[in-house]
């Protein structure tokens, strides 16, 4: 990054996908515009100072961040991210780290035992609609809808944390 | 009472923003955004011609960087005094920082601690060396961990920065306290109190409590710092209190500079409670482990088996 040829190499390569993606963020055009003009002044800035192993990361990064830093000063409807965020958690159930699932186990234990079990077998045992509602002698249409009830409260309960508050406080204290 | 409404999206968010997430919460994070990054595609109709966006962008981004320049045509000038200034300091404080005579610290199978002539402690775990100078002399107070891991109470003094050479990397504090901890693979700083700042090869993290800073396959990384560490366990008796083995085995291996190995990973997990007394010797406490788990334990000089 030591001189402007390979500065405007790096923007001429990066900004489109970085721009992309600060879009897909904020759904917003000109915040997202702003975020990507931004992290390539503060790169030009900082560029004698800073040593960057790997660009796309850095890059990445720092859009990240300013997105972030938008969403708390609520720049954008956050309403965006967060649904992306729930769609997210759901869809990556089963990959998503331990020490989390705790967190994630709490809300499914608020869900009536039968919605529960249906979820659990969709979600964590990769079995279709059709294996459920076999294996538990209930119609295909019952299943759908218990998986999808489930999935709504699910996406409540991580959208009001309030509830979960206490417990992830007790978790920090170890 | 008004009960606020809060997303995980946005606790999260709130919580990485102050550097206190987890690492299993920091990847979340991460995964989830950069997961959007690479499905994010350009969209014409929603985010306009490509190619006239580009150029906008880069107008804008010319116009900030141009402004900037033209802001103060005095600065380049005055970058250049102060860069002669510094050079005249360099030459007129150069004599002095000469003739520091060097001595070595060296421990063999138990931890032993060292004040220096600036009234700064060092607990050096077992099978480690260091080396200080006689008496500090100069506008920096120098010093090298050789080998092995260390526990720094530093001395306030702002006029005279303490700076650690490990390996590579150095470790520059005013007055605080951490632990550096040197293998042949990694160098590991972690910060009990104040604030330090590590730097190797161009990189450079701060640190405050809390934190550590990670080298490793030659980068520079900076991690939240597991609780246990936390703590001077050099110089204060230790309970484990309801543990694994693998917790346990870390300790001993940055107090004792051992190292552990074992046949089977699942013998990391075996729970237990364990006082650790802080002049106890490496078989003290394995004893009392043995006596607890049924573990045996066989020392090869820096190496230890378990059974």
């Amino acid at each position: 990054m030591k001189n402007p040829e390979i500065f405007e190499k790096t923007y001429n390569d990066y900004w489109k996908k970085l721009n992309a993606f600060s879009y897909t963020m904020t759904q917003d055009k000109d915040l997202a515009q702003n975020i990507v003009q931004d992290v390539f002044i503060d790169l030009w800035e900082r560029k004698d100072h800073i040593t960057i192993n790997a660009i796309e990361p850095y890059l990445f990064r720092a859009v990240k961040n300013q997105v972030f830093k938008h969403y708390q000063n609520n720049k954008f409807d956050k309403t965006i991210l967060e649904d992306k965020f729930e769609d997210y958690i759901i869809d990556n159930f089963s990959s998503i780290d331990p020490e989390l699932m705790d967190l994630l186990y709490s809300l499914l234990d608020k869900l009536p035992e039968k919605r529960k079990e249906v979820l659990l077998m969709y979600k964590f045992q990769d079995m279709s609609i059709d294996q459920i509602a076999e294996e538990l002698g209930i119609s295909k249409q019952t299943v759908k809808n218990q998986i999808s009830s489930a999935l709504k409260q699910l996406r409540e309960g991580l959208k009001d944390l309030a509830w979960l508050a206490p417990m992830i406080f007790f978790k920090q204290n170890f | 009472m008004i009960k606020r409404i809060k997303h995980s999206l946005e606790y999260l968010i709130d919580k990485s923003s102050r550097h206190k997430t987890s690492r299993a919460e920091e990847d979340l994070l991460h995964n989830f955004t950069f997961s959007e990054y690479q499905k994010s595609k350009w969209d014409v109709s929603s985010m306009g011609n490509p190619n006239q966006v580009a150029l906008d962008i880069y107008d804008n981004i010319q116009i900030r960087i141009g402004k900037k320049k033209n802001f103060n045509p005095y600065l380049k000038y005055m970058a250049a005094a102060s860069i002669l200034f510094l050079i005249g300091l360099g030459f007129y404080f150069k004599p002095v920082t000469t003739a520091e005579k060097q001595l070595s610290f060296k421990t063999s199978d138990t931890p032993k601690s060292i004040q220096l002539s600036d009234g700064s402690k060092i607990y050096l775990a077992a099978n480690s060396s260091f080396q200080y100078p006689e008496k500090f002399m100069g506008e920096q107070r120098k010093v090298s961990l050789l080998k092995g891991n260390a526990f720094f109470e530093i001395a306030k003094d702002k006029k005279h920065p303490f700076i650690i050479s490990s390996g590579e990397i150095k470790t520059r504090v005013v007055g605080t306290s951490f632990h550096i901890q040197m293998s042949k693979s990694k160098c590991e700083v972690i910060v009990v109190t104040g604030k330090v700042n590590v730097s190797v090869k161009g990189q450079s993290v701060d640190l405050v409590p809390n934190e550590e800073a990670l080298f490793q396959s030659q980068k520079l990384t900076k991690l939240l710092a597991d609780k246990s560490f936390l703590v001077n366990w050099y110089a204060t008796d230790l309970t484990l209190d309801q543990t694994t083995l693998k917790q346990v085995i870390t300790i001993l291996q940055y107090k004792y500079g051992v190292s552990f190995q074992y046949e089977n990973k699942l013998v990391l997990a075996t729970p237990l409670t364990v006082f650790i007394k802080k002049d106890a010797t490496l078989e003290n406490v394995l004893e009392q482990i043995n006596y607890i788990t049924n573990l045996k334990f066989k020392v090869y000089g820096e190496i230890v088996k378990v059974d």
